[in-house]
């Protein structure tokens, strides 16, 4: 008999299968020296904390943008010699020292030091949540700009084929893979601490390495957090987009590092030869890129430094971009500020064209989340439940705050933000379609902080041009589960939902092609669940996740009469990637491929981990191929082509040879 | 060098083992004690310690896996020196205590002992799914943070939160059945 606290759990973890320890165990970091881990970490935490804490209803009517007469971006070179240039505007701020050398070094004016008061300030009002606000700007309904097809044409370099996954149809999303018919382009490691992009024909056995190009090593940066990039329509350009941690070019106690973004366009045309055209840097964190219609939309987060502010130093609070040897500050009427904030950090989107200049770029203090982005919008969740309400019989209530952004006609304008029950679990939990947002979302009800009453999903429909509420589906799921993945397409929707360790997957199909009577059937009570739901073509629907506690699976299910039945279905052990992006779906041909990390079989001994291409033929899933493969399943990319499986790995291509089976 | 000669090297009783499994391990088991104590000179002591417990342990200890043996050491040789000289736990550390606060049932009138909770977190986490798990131990465990474990398992912050969150809710009513009080 002993008293025993929350440490006895942990503890009592060193209990645990040590295979489990084994797969669970941290991944090295490269390029980050031991004394310097913890301040690395550190950093993660500060930004981690901030991007949980969401944002703060900044879009709401309360907030607005600081200053009313800046004259465009503030420029300043980049040794910080020269101030920012914009013009004073009116109001009154408190006046501190600080503000005062800031004013006197660079004649700061209202504009900027009403941010520095905000930020100064940050974390003293108990007030953390707006209300659903006001619509800032009547939305123009009108028709969205056409899509640039991405199919290029006839070239040197071949055409392109996307093989991203895309959420959104012809919004390319950045990954370390892209293709043409003609050459294929990976982002891999490059002697042992940089990255490389390597450029390998497409010729089945005959397939080779055409080129190497290390991708610039910035200075003073400590490691790459991962480049991806896009490959223009005619197979001439890569857009690399990199972050990385650097070493701040400023000492204290809090703030050791800066994460920034590079964007650099190479010109491939000549494939043997890549130049370096252009580049541009950003501070903060890319937390999202797409390219729609040849123009490239970059987010990227920046978090501000509160403490122990030298306010002379416009680095350490205003996020800017650097081209060339110009440094250039957001002026004041760029960075939106909202008059209660919950999270010191911004999130700054822009759009940049071709040539990477600068089309628009807007900040908005305080925003983070989970984002959507569509070809003419951006959709913001708020963090992590942050938010609560209190019903009248004591059950308190998460919502998420959606913040709806437009850019359509080159520039950035905030139409609004919505509140809904529940929280957003990832990116595919939102979509917008012809109008109308709809959103699923995960609801847990509290008695207490600690003492849970029930859990629960629902479907909301919203008309974007008004943001108004049009439809919802409330409670849909089986009492005590949660939506574990979510997949629109069109006018239906996918659902899976599960409780953690009972495996019991109900997998929903949804017809949205009427918001006033949205249906649903289900598939009912099956074993396991999925993790990652994908459109599989002609009404079918992928579904991969665990069977139960060792084994995992790939579903087919379809539709049939009132019911979901599970058409086709292949289970196996160890690991599978939990980035989407990392399968091989091609559902034209039926193809479905993934890796499979190793593991240990009942008797403790190790199994060796696979690459398996499967096919669906409309009935059951066939292996076309099943081989060793010990390369990390998560950056190991495949394609199929022309009769041929291309596996790109790290630094390397294995191509294996597919019997016909079409 | 892999881990079995490593093993090996222990068992010849040779001083070059305590070099190889710090060149291999090191920086592993240093981050487990910085993520519980915070303190550079604090953890620099207790990941020597672990060597020192590694060297006396094995032989005869064979470890299946000298990974999770390490990582074992040094997180029980961090938590009791952290409990022991009473120090202030760690801004992670105390987020990770309280998020464990959540899984302890309402109290009841018989205490179990510690082996119960033992065999009930080895047998629970058995049961998560593989992306579950991981999740659960690189907190847990290891004690990542939120963040890391978003760069690592390749999933948003949100999604590891929830997920975490609701692993915690499953294992509170898990304990609650097994009625394991603590």
């Amino acid at each position: 008999m002993k008293n025993m606290n929350e440490k006895d759990i942990l503890l009592a973890l060193n209990e645990v299968d040590e295979k489990y320890l084994e797969a669970a165990r941290p991944k090295r970091k490269k390029k980050i020296p031991i004394g310097r881990i913890a301040l690395a970490a550190s950093l993660v935490i500060v930004i981690g904390a901030a991007i949980a804490l969401g944002m703060s209803g900044v879009l709401s009517g309360g907030g607005n943008i600081l200053g009313t007469s800046g004259n465009g971006s503030s420029q300043i070179p980049n040794n910080g010699a020269a101030p920012p240039d914009h013009e004073n505007g009116s109001g009154s701020s408190s006046s501190t020292e600080n503000e005062t050398n800031f004013d006197d070094k660079y004649g700061a004016g209202e504009d900027y030091k009403r941010l520095i008061s905000i930020i100064g300030n940050f974390g003293e009002s108990d007030s953390h949540w707006l209300e659903r606000g006001e619509l800032i700007k009547e939305v123009d309904n009108g028709e969205s700009a056409p899509g640039d097809s991405e199919i290029g044409d006839d070239n040197a370099n071949g055409s392109y084929i996307s093989i991203s996954q895309n959420q959104v149809e012809n919004v390319e999303e950045p990954d370390i893979v892209k293709m043409t018919d003609k050459y294929l382009f990976r982002i891999g490691g490059y002697n042992n601490t940089g990255e490389a992009l390597r450029i390998y024909s497409v010729d089945g056995e005959n397939s080779k390495l055409v080129t190497e190009y290390p991708i610039p090593y910035f200075d003073g940066s400590k490691y790459s957090v991962g480049a991806k990039m896009f490959l223009s329509s005619d197979g001439n350009t890569v857009t690399i987009i990199k972050d990385y941690i650097a070493y701040a070019p400023f000492d204290d106690d809090v703030y050791k590092n800066v994460y920034k973004t590079a964007v650099i366009l190479l010109d491939v045309s000549d494939v043997t030869a890549p130049k370096e055209k252009e580049q541009i840097i950003f501070n903060g964190r890319c937390v999202f890129a797409r390219i729609y219609n040849g123009r490239l939309v970059l987010g990227t987060s920046f978090l501000s430094s509160k403490y122990d502010y030298d306010w002379t130093d416009p680095e350490r609070y205003l996020p800017y971009y650097e081209k060339g040897e110009t440094r250039t500050y957001l002026s004041p009427e760029d960075i939106i500020c909202p008059d209660e904030i919950f999270k010191r950090g911004y999130i700054n989107f822009t759009l940049l064209d071709d040539d990477l200049d600068i089309v628009s770029t807007k900040a908005v203090f305080g925003l983070t989340g989970i984002t959507y982005v569509s070809e003419d919008k951006i959709i913001v969740s708020s963090g992590y439940g942050k938010k609560y309400s209190e019903s009248t019989d004591g059950d308190i209530c998460c919502k998420t705050d959606i913040a709806v952004i437009d850019y359509s006609d080159d520039s950035f304008k905030t139409e609004g933000i919505i509140t809904v029950d529940g929280w957003i679990e990832d990116r595919f939990f939102i979509d917008e379609q012809d109008g109308y947002l709809r959103v699923v979302t995960n609801e847990y009800k509290y008695r207490s902080m600690y003492s849970f009453a029930s859990e629960s999903s629902s479907l909301y429909v919203y008309k974007l041009s008004t943001l108004s509420p049009v439809a919802s589906v409330v409670d849909f799921a089986p009492e005590g589960e949660g939506a574990t993945s979510v997949r629109f397409d069109g006018d239906k929707l996918y659902v899976c939902t599960a409780e953690v360790i009972s495996y019991i997957d109900p997998v929903f199909f949804f017809d949205l092609s009427d918001y006033s009577n949205i249906t649903q059937v289900n598939t009912g009570f099956i074993e396991g669940f999925s993790s990652t739901l994908i459109s599989f073509g002609d009404g079918y629907l992928l579904g991969i996740g665990p069977k139960d506690s060792e084994t995992n699976k790939v579903s087919i299910y379809k539709k049939e009469g009132e019911a979901v039945i599970t058409v086709a279905e292949y289970c196996f052990k160890g690991l599978y990637a939990t980035d989407r992006k990392a399968f091989l779906v091609d559902a034209d041909k039926g193809l479905f491929g993934f890796a499979v990390s190793n593991y240990r079989d009942e008797n403790g001994n190790e199994v060796n981990g696979t690459y398996n291409l499967l096919h669906f033929d409309g009935k059951s899933f066939i292996e076309l191929l099943k081989f060793e493969n010990s390369h990390n399943i998560t950056s190991l990319r495949s394609v199929y082509y022309e009769g041929y499986l291309y596996l790109l790995k790290n630094t390397s291509i294995q191509i294996k040879r597919v019997d016909d089976f079409e | 060098m892999d881990d079995n000669r490593i093993i090996e090297l222990y068992f010849a009783r040779d001083e070059r083992a305590i070099e190889e499994t710090r060149a291999r391990y090191g920086r592993l088991i240093l981050s487990i004690a910085r993520n519980i104590l915070g303190n550079r000179t604090d953890s620099e002591e207790c990941e020597n310690d672990t060597y020192l417990r590694a060297w006396n342990s094995i032989p005869p200890t064979r470890p299946h896996s000298l990974l999770a043996y390490l990582s074992k050491i040094a997180r029980n040789l961090a938590l009791n020196r952290q409990r022991s000289n009473k120090r202030r736990a760690t801004v992670r550390m105390n987020l990770i205590l309280d998020e464990l606060s959540e899984v302890i049932p309402d109290k009841k009138e018989d205490l179990a002992d510690e082996i119960d909770l033992r065999e009930a977190m080895r047998d629970f986490v058995a049961k998560l799914d593989n992306t579950r798990r991981n999740v659960f131990l690189k907190r847990y465990f290891y004690m990542l943070s939120v963040n890391e474990i978003s760069e690592e398992m390749g999933m948003s912050i949100g999604t590891v939160k929830s997920m975490l969150f609701r692993t915690r809710k499953v294992l509170r009513d898990y304990l609650a059945e097994r009625e394991i009080d603590i």
